[in-house]
């Protein structure tokens, strides 16, 4: 490992937790909106 | 397939080989073999990640499941980006400290050799059966829609990619790895173009997603479990009343056995499987080791959402178009035989009244006005249908089926049999070329990386551990290659004596789960416990893998869970003998 290596910016996680916590809520509604369980109707 | 397609594949096949070939001029020494001298650049590492994890399995597999289950199992994927973020925290600064090749090593700094060995033992012998399954399964498919007899495409396969990897070193496998993903993206993508514009034909977009919907298609996230009943069940209480209610444990996908399980899962597989470890030991810094994970934290459940949701517009394209009975060429031949045509063809005759009806109740409710009462009359009906027509395909397949030995049938499931169909009866050769190559680099690409570590843990965790500690680098270099054609053609022919063994096949694909969070539980025990010394840390792996196997053998468990189970065993044994460590 490269000693100097500077830190690596925390906000990249941030970034990736959030965009995957959207993509996630997105399918929910998704779901929610179109999907009818089989046997459910 | 006509000689277009088979000069398209063709051309990409030599193509791979070729460009895995040319990359391997350049090793050296062990390093450059293993590692790629730690320059490969982060983006081409983290696509060879995704390419890794694909297998041909994930394209032709999953798209099937998209069309007969919809899109749960995507659900497993959802902490996919949690646990990359857990690994670039906790694990890199480990692997990156010092430069290591296997991930093993570092387990010999904290529990000594012989937890090293073992671990590294299990990761060899799971990754090894699992190789041969890898080659086996696509195989089968490939051979049923190319005519090529099963040997041939086994040994295409098996041999092709033995050959550039043994050549090559990591270098080939990472570099091939991008050539492959661009190639399986590209065929999905063409995939999803031509079905879309196809089901676009008869309905629009709005309408498609209403009756993919009602056909429980796009049922991306299952909140609420089938049973809430937590108490697990024995086998005894299964045996003694199989149709009693199944506990939530045997539940395979919903969201919560995929956030709990999954992330397990996919922490000891991204961070504890040296087929995927290797990947970021080749970038020169930890930061760029990084980012490759990050990749795969944003673009594998969108990517795995597109293979479903295909597998999903497919159900679709065959709803509104005409879906055959039997997918699998044997199948349609066995059924033409006199003691089943008579069977089949009465339920080819329910099946295309059942298809006509469900065809039309899907137009009516595509037209339907936004009355929430006829809404779900026609849902309801429209399900039913779509119930029946999944039920005469069972009652087909089970006639098809051999009776066991208590003489009862049990059908065999056509899954990996329904994306091949579309491919090779919808598109014109040159596509069809393409996506065929797109299936074979699915499967080269996993193959590849799984022999390059395989070789990998041999060398370094037993040739230079046990064997031969003074071994010069160009004596450790041949070692690696000839390890790499030993599991090559190993794998080959395990997979070649795969035929016919189904039930062989489905405990093969198993033996990883069983394994993965004990090795996940070994690599947490020694971040988190200072004081397990080498007998904590041998007896807590062991004690974790004892206690899947209890799990296994007393109650029902789906196997997203035993990963949680292997890890939670590994802590609690692993913490009460370290009280015993002596000071």
């Amino acid at each position: 490992m490269n000693k100097a290596e500077p830190p690596f910016p925390s906000i990249y996680y941030v970034w990736v937790l959030c965009v995957a916590v959207l993509f996630i809520m997105l399918l929910y509604w998704f779901t929610e909106s179109f999907n009818v369980p089989l046997g459910s109707a | 397939m006509n000689w277009i397609a088979w000069a398209v594949f063709f051309a990409f096949l030599i193509y791979v080989v070729t460009d895995g070939v040319r990359r391997g001029r350049k090793q050296q020494d062990l390093d450059g073999y293993f590692a790629g001298g730690r320059c490969i650049p982060w983006w081409a590492a983290g696509l060879s990640v995704m390419a890794t994890q694909a297998s041909a399995i994930t394209v032709i597999g999953t798209t099937g499941q998209g069309h007969e289950k919809g899109m749960e199992f995507l659900q497993v994927y959802y902490p996919l980006p949690l646990a990359m973020v857990l690994l670039c925290i906790f694990f890199i600064p480990l692997y990156r400290k010092n430069p290591i090749i296997t991930a093993y090593e570092y387990l010999e700094g904290r529990f000594g050799p012989a937890t090293r060995s073992l671990a590294s033992l299990i990761f060899l012998v799971s990754r090894c059966l699992a190789l041969g399954v890898v080659i086996y399964a696509p195989s089968v498919v490939l051979s049923s829609m190319t005519g090529l007899d099963l040997l041939s495409t086994v040994l295409i396969m098996g041999l092709l990619t033995t050959f550039y990897t043994f050549l090559g070193g990591i270098s080939a496998v990472v570099w091939t790895d991008v050539k492959q993903m661009t190639v399986i993206l590209g065929g999905l993508f063409i995939c999803l173009f031509i079905l879309l514009s196809e089901v676009l034909q008869h309905l629009d977009f709005g309408e498609a997603l209403r009756v993919m919907g009602s056909a429980s298609k796009l049922n991306a996230v299952e909140v609420t479990p089938e049973s809430v009943n937590f108490v697990p069940r024995t086998h005894a209480e299964i045996a003694a009343n199989p149709d009693g209610m199944p506990s939530f444990w045997e539940e395979k996908y919903n969201l919560w056995s995929g956030l709990f399980g999954g992330l397990f899962l996919m922490l000891a597989y991204f961070g504890c499987d040296q087929s995927q470890v290797q990947r970021i030991l080749t970038n020169p810094t930890a930061n760029e080791s990084r980012k490759a994970l990050l990749l795969s934290a944003f673009a594998k459940i969108p990517m795995q959402a597109l293979v479903l949701f295909i597998g999903a517009l497919l159900y679709l394209f065959h709803l509104v178009g005409d879906e055959p009975l039997l997918y699998r060429p044997q199948d349609q031949a066995l059924a033409d035989r006199p003691e089943h045509v008579e069977v089949i063809d009465s339920i080819e005759q329910r099946y295309a009244a059942v298809k006509t009806e469900r065809r039309q109740l899907a137009m009516d409710l595509a037209d339907s006005p936004d009355d929430p009462v006829l809404q779900a009359d026609l849902v309801g009906r429209f399900q039913g249908a779509v119930i029946r027509a999944a039920e005469l395909r069972k009652e087909a397949l089970t006639e098809l089926a051999p009776p066991n030995e208590a003489g009862k049938k049990i059908p065999e499931v056509d899954t990996n049999y329904i994306f091949p169909h579309f491919v090779l009866n919808n598109l014109n050769p040159l596509l069809l070329g393409l996506i065929m190559a797109a299936i074979f680099a699915a499967a080269m690409s996993s193959i590849d990386s799984v022999l390059n570590s395989l070789s990998a843990a041999t060398v370094i965790d037993f040739y230079k551990r046990w064997l031969r500690r003074d071994a010069s680098e160009a004596q450790s270099l041949f070692a690696g290659k000839l390890a790499t054609l030993f599991w090559g053609l190993l794998a080959t022919a395990m997979a070649v004596g795969f035929e016919g063994g189904g039930s062989v096949i489905e405990l093969v694909n198993r033996v990883g789960s069983y394994f993965y969070g004990s090795l996940l539980g070994i690599f947490t025990l020694a971040m988190i416990c200072p004081a397990a010394k080498a007998r904590a840390g041998l007896i807590g792996l062991a004690g974790g893998m004892l206690t899947v196997l209890a799990v296994h053998l007393s109650i029902k468990v789906e196997f997203l869970w035993y990963n949680l189970i292997g890890w939670l065993g590994v802590l609690a044994v692993g913490f009460v003998a370290s009280r015993f460590e002596p000071r």
